[in-house]
């Protein structure tokens, strides 16, 4: 936009000042809150971070009646399962992008009724995706899926443990719905902002649909979709009620795959209300931390990427 | 000769993969599509036995053993009205708390983009969007909820501002920023205050724009839970004040859920889970019928 | 416990729709706290206030521990094949769930069974369970096997939060737990008997040894019986300290009653014996309330059903030792000097 010229009447720009001044506040009441977020959630584990140091992240010992508070199992819980999620979210999520940018001008009815219903699995709150997955997924994983999972791929540590249905696996899977509106949006604008003029050049080369989607499209798209499954990332790192319901709950470092576990958001909520002692209080708060300092990484990393891909176009993701 | 021959086989070669590739997008589709269906379809299935009259205007029922449950008892039915009075006393919080500062910023934004401010605040608006709920949760827990020792109502409804504020002031912004430079300079020609341009052309776009932007957040915010375990509570009637616990429909979800030993407190839990989508199904189809073809780049998902 | 009182106030409200009770379901901890702090009228606890928590009320405050309710705690297993009753004692049950015991057929099982069941026991691992969330049952379990084995005592504990389980996997609540075990066979796990009266015939479940040496399976009689012995045993007076008394502890040593269940437990209402104090921040109206409610809880509430018939929901009647123990108990609550009830 370019730069409008100033106002010359004395009421004008009285009351352009009264405008800019009362949504400028509300602009800087956004970083205000971001701001307010790290200062409220260090000065309510104060007491744990003054306790137990770096300790509280490196330690494997959760053990409330002893007042020993360590998250590392529960930092490799988040991992684990957001990792599950983009290994199978990533290629559907950028198969329905492509999907919906590439494919769906030929058939525009189908493309665009399969584009609203994957943009309707993100309106669904993530609390039935939990309570679905508790009493559908998790039988179903503990009956057909793992028994399989373990028969065959048994002798690697990843599989070998007791089929139990409420464990990290589930958990992934749960996660990888959730995420993959996230990514397959995203990347879908992403796509769309690459030039006609890079299709068109391979499609005059004589390539099919598929070599231009491969060497044209996505080349030049790569640090945009890139951006995307960073940004599910932080979505299924920040993932807190469909995860908790299957997850499992066990506060050990897990062995396997099929095996409970624990996730960073899972455990504020199941263990809030049942502290005890300011220590206790404060070590939960700290948890917050963690995943305060884990999400800002990821989602200010994701937004940057995002950010460049799309900056020249006039949708801001 | 071998050398036609040779071509003719990659060409053929190159049109199979592509088939094969094109089949493997369809085929990713189909299963993204395919937990949207059952999720559906299995919270219709068992949802639906819930649904009376009765259960939008009664409490949650009384844990009901197997023998209870079978004898009859009307002890054993119940509804969701504490959820849906709170959910709707903290979300309409939210939003007058949320709305009025999201379009504000979402102006600053749009009108005056080359300033530092706007720049850094509209990245941390992004971000502030996508950062999990339990955190801004636990950030008013801080905050309000151990200041004023209590799970409230107030509390609740402040973290559900915080969560929807990103997404007014995103599609705020949207919505101006389509609207064209030469509509602006025209008015200011005509001698028109910057401000009474701006209201003027905020107004104008109200219908579609800012109340796509209302609709989405409050989609998002009456689906959300994690925040609401650690400062709204729980309280088996509706609303008794606004510095008292509140329920709200996602957390009899999250609680009747999960306490399975009594099969009709899982039954409630499913009834709600039905409500719940009906309202978002609602909501995300009104929007689609403002979006039009204006905000293509505005998405239901946010 | 929460099922319980929301049963209860569920109920109440039918009878006085005039009262409006709500209830806070948070762990005890915060329980206490909040009754520490004035917040609520009356607490809830499963378990009575340890030494530190009681320095932290208000100066010159008596804070009543009132029973309301109990629980009994059951070793249930899945062992496909067998019905019986397995007998267990404590020392053997901690030695499971430590991890010191691994096969179901191990001697020290077996010796404890007849000849015959003894034979029936599998060669197979146990698969423990327990609860991922903290509970009062849980309490009450680990005090039990607290009790009776020292390596575990000194290790672990007891708490009503969570535990640092050595063995085992957590499944969240009594029904998480059972669901655990009926999906996986050979495993054992900590389980509320309300689950199984609630849903009768769901569940194998073993018999405890209790200190006069008897194997008892548990039911609402020999639980409640376990509590009027607990009480018999010496409850602090009125307005002491409750620190410390358990019924478990109170009936690990008894030997006189041979048919109590040893793995009972209690568990508590907290109450200001001055609500008009300022601490205690109760009007009289609210005061009146909720000692009513309180005393229908205690007097009327105990049968936990709802008013149509049917089986009930699992908790076993208070004993009338403990009934009268509360009676007398709430009679001294005063607001202003006069007496509330």
């Amino acid at each position: 936009m370019t730069a409008l010229p100033k106002e010359k009447r004395s009421s004008g720009s009285k009351g352009d000042l009264v405008l800019k001044a009362v949504v400028g506040a509300a602009a800087v009441g956004v970083i205000a809150i971001l701001v307010g977020l790290g200062v409220e959630l260090t000065s309510g584990s104060w007491l744990s971070i003054k306790t137990f140091g770096l300790g509280f992240i490196t330690g494997s010992t959760w053990n409330p009646p002893r007042d020993i508070f360590n998250v590392f199992p529960f930092i490799l819980g988040t991992l684990i399962t957001s990792a599950l999620a983009l290994l199978f979210g990533l290629p559907i999520g950028l198969g329905v992008a492509i999907f919906l940018s590439e494919r769906a001008g030929r058939a525009r009815g189908l493309g665009a009724a399969l584009g609203s219903l994957v943009e309707l699995l993100a309106a669904v709150p993530s609390v039935i995706y939990g309570l679905w997955g508790l009493l559908v997924l998790v039988p179903f994983m503990r009956e057909y899926v793992e028994p399989t999972l373990k028969t065959y791929l048994g002798f690697t540590q990843l599989f070998n443990a007791a089929p139990f249905g409420l464990d990290l696996l589930t958990a992934g899977v749960v996660l990888t719905i959730m995420i993959i509106p996230t990514i397959s949006a995203v990347s879908r604008d992403v796509l769309n902002a690459v030039p006609n003029s890079q299709r068109e050049a391979m499609y005059s080369l004589g390539a099919t649909d598929w070599e231009v989607t491969r060497k044209a499209v996505l080349p030049y798209a790569r640090s945009g979709i890139f951006g995307a499954t960073i940004l599910g990332l932080g979505r299924a790192v920040g993932e807190t009620m469909a995860v908790t319901f299957v997850v499992g709950n066990a506060t050990a470092i897990p062995t396997s795959l099929i095996s409970p576990g624990y996730t960073l958001t899972s455990l504020i909520v199941n263990q809030f209300g049942t502290t005890t002692d300011p220590l206790s209080d404060a070590a939960l708060v700290e948890v917050g931390l963690v995943l305060f300092m884990l999400a800002l990484v990821i989602n200010f990393f994701a937004r940057v990427l995002v950010w460049r891909m799309t900056r020249s176009t006039k949708f801001r993701v | 000769m071998t050398s036609i021959n040779q071509t003719g086989r990659r060409q053929e070669w190159r049109r199979v993969f592509d088939r094969i590739m094109k089949g493997l997008v369809i085929l990713a589709v189909v299963i993204a599509v395919i937990p949207l269906v059952l999720v559906v379809w299995d919270v219709v299935a068992q949802g639906l036995p819930a649904i009376t009259l009765n259960f939008f205007t009664h409490n949650p029922p009384s844990p009901c053993s197997t023998g209870q449950i079978a004898s009859g008892s009307a002890m054993c039915w119940g509804g969701i009205l504490n959820g849906i009075e709170g959910s709707f006393l903290m979300v309409g919080m939210a939003t007058l708390i949320a709305v009025p500062v999201g379009v504000g910023a979402g102006i600053y934004f749009s009108e005056w983009p080359e300033s530092r401010l706007s720049f850094l605040s509209s990245f941390t608006n992004d971000v502030l969007a996508e950062f999990p709920t339990i955190t801004i949760g636990l950030f008013i827990f801080v905050l309000i909820v151990e200041t004023t020792r209590t799970f409230s109502a107030v509390a609740g409804a402040t973290s559900l501002a915080i969560i929807m504020l990103p997404i007014v002031a995103r599609t705020t912004e949207e919505s101006l920023k389509l609207v064209p430079t030469t509509l602006r300079e025209a008015s200011m020609a005509l001698g028109i205050p910057r401000w009474k341009t701006i209201f003027r052309i905020v107004i104008s776009t109200g219908r579609s724009g800012l109340a796509t932007g209302i609709l989405l957040a409050i989609a998002r915010a009456a689906g959300e839970t994690a925040p609401l375990v650690v400062t709204a509570g729980y309280l088996n009637f509706p609303p008794t004040g606004l510095f008292q616990p509140t329920a709200s429909i996602p957390y009899i979800i999250y609680n009747f859920g999960t306490g399975g030993d009594y099969a009709n407190w899982t039954t409630t839990a499913w009834g709600a889970a039905l409500a719940l989508v009906v309202f978002m199904l609602i909501l995300n189809l009104s929007v689609k019928l403002f979006i039009g073809r204006k905000f293509a780049g505005v998405r239901a998902e946010i | 416990m929460y099922p319980l009182m929301q049963a209860w106030i569920n109920t109440y409200s039918y009878l006085q729709p005039n009262v409006q009770i709500s209830y806070s379901a948070v762990g005890s901890g915060k329980g206490i706290a909040g009754i520490t702090s004035g917040l609520y009228t009356v607490g809830e606890s499963d378990a009575p206030l340890s030494a530190a928590q009681y320095a932290k009320l208000p100066a010159n405050s008596t804070l009543l521990t009132i029973p309301i309710s109990d629980s009994g705690i059951i070793p249930a297993y899945n062992l496909p094949g067998i019905t019986a009753h397995l007998n267990f004692t404590g020392n053997v049950l901690a030695e499971i769930f430590y991890g010191s015991i691994t096969m179901w057929n191990d001697p020290r099982i077996a010796n404890l069974q007849s000849a015959s069941v003894a034979a029936q026991l599998p060669a197979h691992a146990i698969q423990v369970y327990h609860r991922s969330d903290g509970s009062g049952t849980m309490y009450g379990f680990t005090q039990f096997l607290s009790d009776s084995n020292s390596t575990w005592k000194n290790n672990i504990g007891y708490s009503t939060s969570t535990l640092a389980w050595p063995v085992g996997i957590g499944c969240l609540h009594n029904a998480g737990v059972a669901d655990c075990i009926a999906t996986t066979p050979y495993s054992i796990g900590p389980l509320e008997i309300a689950y199984e009266i609630a849903n009768p015939g769901q569940i194998n479940y073993g018999a405890v040894r209790n200190a006069y040496g008897n194997y008892i399976v548990a039911n609402l009689t020999n639980i409640s019986q376990a509590l009027a012995a607990g009480v018999r045993n010496g409850l602090p007076s009125t307005d002491a300290q409750w620190t410390g008394f358990s019924v478990i502890q109170a009936t690990f040593n008894d030997t006189s009653d041979a048919y109590i269940y040893p793995v009972s437990t209690f568990t508590y209402a907290l109450v200001y014996q001055d609500l008009s104090a300022s601490y205690a921040s109760t009007s009289q109206a609210q005061a009146v309330a909720a000692l009513n409610f309180l005393s229908w809880v205690v007097n009327n509430g105990q049968s936990s059903a709802p008013t149509s018939s049917g089986s009930t929901l699992g908790y076993p009647p208070l004993p009338s030792s403990a009934v009268t123990l509360d009676n007398s108990l709430l009679a001294t609550i005063t607001y202003n000097g006069t007496p509330v009830l």
